[in-house]
């Protein structure tokens, strides 16, 4: 696959389509550089959509059309053509992000195959048949003759798992039981002289270990290549879009408030007692204590003031009329004014910042003194306890928030606190912040008709 | 103390055993009970282990096992195949050392007439020799690994015709570890639905048996396809033939769901189970005779009313005048009447009869024994340290 400058037009690509990629080997393709990272994270939206999912347990139903959904929503690309390469294309490209350690070629591999599992699950007996064959798995389908032999046997089988008898075309795989532990394990299948009797419907099971097994060994060796060659070679160009593309946070960034543009000082108070997260809501009481703050916590809940609506007028009152019994006015416009214009884009280089998502909170590392960070990650159980009472939260929900806590599903934990004390599903979950904020200023408003 | 076993024989340079028995067809599968006990009167100790060791313990046969034709002459052979096979051996006061390996019968042979270990355990063939395994140790791509291993089986000897109400995961039968005419046959039900099922469903041929001395039966599949298996596909055979699920809380920990059971279920109750429960155990434990052994049955039964309308018919007809076998198949048929009459709607009450009768007679296995490639396992040969 041949990355090249977004410049160049990038020639024809004709590659032969499958209705289902197995992802055998990188593609001769040519990519644009842009192409190269907005592919990745549209895939890797489809990715984290999932594995949020599986950990909220939902069904296997469920799950099949979430896949499904995040597919369509996010992978669809220009024509039917375009959109294979997209999805080979970001596959590779996920590779080589993912396959940098144990514990990201796991999660990755996990992803990947659940994807996969959907995905081949939705296509028609027909196509599952073609792809079978692709997968180059030895399995012949059972013969008529060997078929009404063992039709007893493969009937009782079914009927043991309270489905209906095979129809008489039904198709069936003889394959070695060792390759279909799953089934034999659970007595799923008719054996018989070391070989399983496998129903079409089980076949999926066949496929996804196969598929599971590939892909396996392929990322240890482009680990290994990245390793010895690429990493060095892209130095400049693909390695830092592929080292910073597994932390990216996806979702809208905040940076330009809409709806609530304008917030003041004096509403203050009363929103963030009702519509900010956890996390900023400690914050700011610490602010309004301490008249103090130090420079991360300024950080994380200045941003978030920012991307809720605050003007940069405001922002500086604000903070001034905290910090001035403490550190006195004229100490407050040579320390602390200029960060301040500084994050709001008005000096030094001007870059507008961008208010911290929740990935980026829960892997900050708060130290003594600090109070920023994730209080569900931060937090010893105790205070985090009695901080969600102080929010109302029931003792029930309490305990389920633990859960999720020593479980380190942080951002369920936070999305869970967010029903309890709005009394409605979030099912998106919460990401960041400020979408914890506009979520519920919206709740409020469609209540009171105000800024509650 | 005799232990006699058999084995198939296979034409070929698979395992070849100077046992006689091997001359047997599979059909024959003779194991001998123990025979009754010690003919050393003072129970063990170590000079009869030496003696033993010296002059009956079959060292070239165990070597010409475990070489699986290794030890031939021909251009396959793998002449570091034995050297790579883990031993590990129990000396006096428990003292315990893994990683023997002996490239030779008669570094085996000295190695343990020298030691003498009051216990000797397999363990699989590894990558290389365990010996050097330390050299191996810092590369860190899993270079000292499991290669090869049988595919063993513990199954758990249980069931006490003393206690019947005893519900333990593990039930000894008789006192300690004396073995006792009664619960032998049960190991050789045991035996002959696993035997089954792992030649007639797995396709394996090469089966050893061996009576482990204390708390059952080990089975030692020997084929090549066997000794190949990875730790999951091992798994999924424990599983396979794992019925009970549970622990001490739960009543029965059998079930059985589905309108139909498996082939394999369905063949081991028509074929062993129904059979030596009717014919045997029922009226050898008088599962039936008393209210403390009836109640242990009837609180299986997954309906109260069917229970309670059973219940009240044997309370009335406690003093009968047949003999207490009868009484126990009496009971026993009219139990099936009423749970397989085509009066009772619900499939899991007609389910009931063969979940009884599989929690009487179905074999438990030790499921970590098989699991896992670098189990070890007692050597057959052994003398057990507890009964000699």
């Amino acid at each position: 696959m041949e990355v090249v400058r977004s410049d160049r037009k990038s020639s024809s690509n004709d590659v032969v389509v499958s209705t289902l990629p197995l992802y055998r080997s990188a593609p001769p393709l040519e990519v644009r550089l842009e192409d190269f990272e907005l592919f990745a994270m549209d895939r890797l939206r489809v990715l984290k959509g999932i594995s949020d999912g599986l950990s909220r347990g939902k069904k296997p139903e469920e799950m099949e059309n979430l896949a499904m959904d995040l597919w369509k929503a996010n992978m669809r690309h220009l024509e039917a053509t375009e959109g294979v390469n997209k999805d080979v294309i970001s596959h590779f490209v996920l590779r080589l992000v993912y396959c940098r350690t144990e514990e990201l070629r796991k999660w990755f591999l996990s992803m990947e195959t659940a994807l996969f599992r959907y995905r081949f699950h939705s296509k028609s007996s027909e196509a599952q048949r073609v792809l079978m064959s692709e997968f180059k798995l030895p399995y012949k389908p059972v013969s008529n003759a060997e078929f009404e032999s063992v039709k007893d046997k493969l009937g009782q089988v079914a009927r043991s798992m309270g489905q209906t008898l095979p129809a008489a075309d039904a198709i069936f795989y003889k394959v070695p039981f060792e390759e279909v532990p799953e089934l034999v394990a659970g007595r799923r299948v008719f054996i018989h002289k070391g070989h399983a009797y496998v129903a079409m419907n089980q076949v999926v099971s066949l496929v996804v270990t196969q598929f599971r097994s590939n892909l396996s060994k392929a990322l240890i060796l482009t680990n290994r290549k990245w390793t010895s060659t690429i990493r060095e070679q892209e130095k400049d160009r693909l390695a830092p879009i592929v080292e910073a593309l597994c932390t990216s946070y996806l979702g809208p960034d905040y940076s330009q408030p809409k709806e609530f543009a304008e917030i003041s000082i004096k509403d203050i108070d009363q929103i963030s007692k009702t519509s900010f997260p956890l996390c900023m809501r400690y914050l700011f009481e610490k602010v309004r204590e301490d008249h103090h703050l130090k420079h991360g916590g300024r950080m994380q809940l200045g941003l978030f003031l920012k991307g809720v609506g605050l003007k940069l007028d405001d922002a500086l009152a604000f903070w001034k009329a905290e910090f001035v019994p403490k550190v006195g006015a004229e100490r407050f416009d040579k320390e602390y004014a200029y960060n301040i214009r500084h994050n709001y884009g008005r000096e030094g280089k001007r870059t507008d910042y961008t208010p911290y998502s929740c990935q980026k909170i829960i892997s900050s590392t708060p130290g003594v003194g600090d109070h920023h960070g994730c209080p569900y990650r931060h937090f010893s159980e105790e205070n985090l306890r009695a901080a969600l009472a102080r929010m109302g939260v029931g003792s029930r929900v309490v305990e389920d928030v633990m859960d999720k806590v020593h479980n380190r599903h942080y951002q369920l934990a936070c999305t869970l606190t967010f029903e309890a004390v709005h009394g409605s599903s979030c099912d998106a979950g919460i990401n960041h912040p400020n979408q914890y904020f506009i979520d519920s200023q919206k709740i409020l408003q469609s209540k009171n008709g105000s800024v509650a | 103390m005799e232990i006699r076993v058999s084995i198939d024989r296979e034409k070929d340079f698979e395992a070849e055993m100077t046992k006689e028995e091997a001359e047997n067809g599979r059909d024959e599968m003779l194991i001998d009970g123990p025979e009754q006990a010690n003919t050393v009167p003072d129970g063990f100790n170590a000079t009869y282990l030496r003696i033993y060791y010296g002059k009956l313990f079959p060292h070239a046969d165990i070597f010409k096992w475990m070489s699986y034709g290794n030890d031939g002459k021909h251009p396959a052979c793998d002449k570091s195949y034995f050297g790579r096979r883990e031993f590990s051996f129990t000396l006096e006061n428990d003292i315990y050392i893994r990683f023997q390996s002996f490239n030779s019968v008669s570094e085996l042979e000295n190695s343990i007439k020298e030691k003498c270990p009051f216990k000797i355990d397999i363990g699989p063939v590894y990558s290389v020799d365990p010996a050097k395994r330390h050299a191996y140790a810092q590369s860190g791509h899993n270079v000292f690994t499991p290669v090869e291993r049988e595919l063993v089986f513990d199954i758990l000897r249980f069931f006490s015709h003393q206690d019947i109400t005893d519900y333990d995961d593990v039930r000894y039968c008789c006192t300690g570890a004396d073995v006792c005419l009664e619960c032998w046959p049960l190991m050789t039900v045991a035996i002959k639905v696993i035997d089954t099922a792992l030649r007639d469903d797995f396709g394996f041929n090469h089966i050893l048996w061996v009576y482990s001395g204390r708390r059952g039966v080990h089975c030692w599949v020997c084929d090549g396809k066997a000794r190949r298996l990875t730790n999951e596909q091992r798994a999924s055979i424990a599983d396979y033939f794992r019925v009970y699920k549970g622990n001490e809380n739960s009543n029965k920990k059998i079930s059985l769901p589905g309108p139909v059971l498996h082939p394999f279920l369905a063949r081991s109750y028509t074929e062993v189970l129904k059979g030596f429960f009717e014919a045997k155990l029922l009226s050898k434990q008088n599962l039936l005779a008393s209210e403390e052994r009836y109640e242990k049955i009837l609180e299986m039964i997954a309906d109260a009313s069917v229970a309670s309308e059973l219940r009240g018919r044997w309370q009335e007809n406690k003093r009968l005048s047949m003999s207490k076998e009868d009484i126990n198949i009496a009971r026993w048929e009219q139990l099936k009447h009423i749970l397989q009459s085509g009066k009772q709607k619900s499939q899991g009450l007609r389910r009931c009869v063969e979940e009884i009768v599989f929690s009487f007679t179905y074999p438990r296995l030790d499921m970590e024994v098989s699991k896992h490639m670098n189990h070890l396992l007692k050597a057959p040969f052994c003398v057990h340290p507890k009964t000699g």
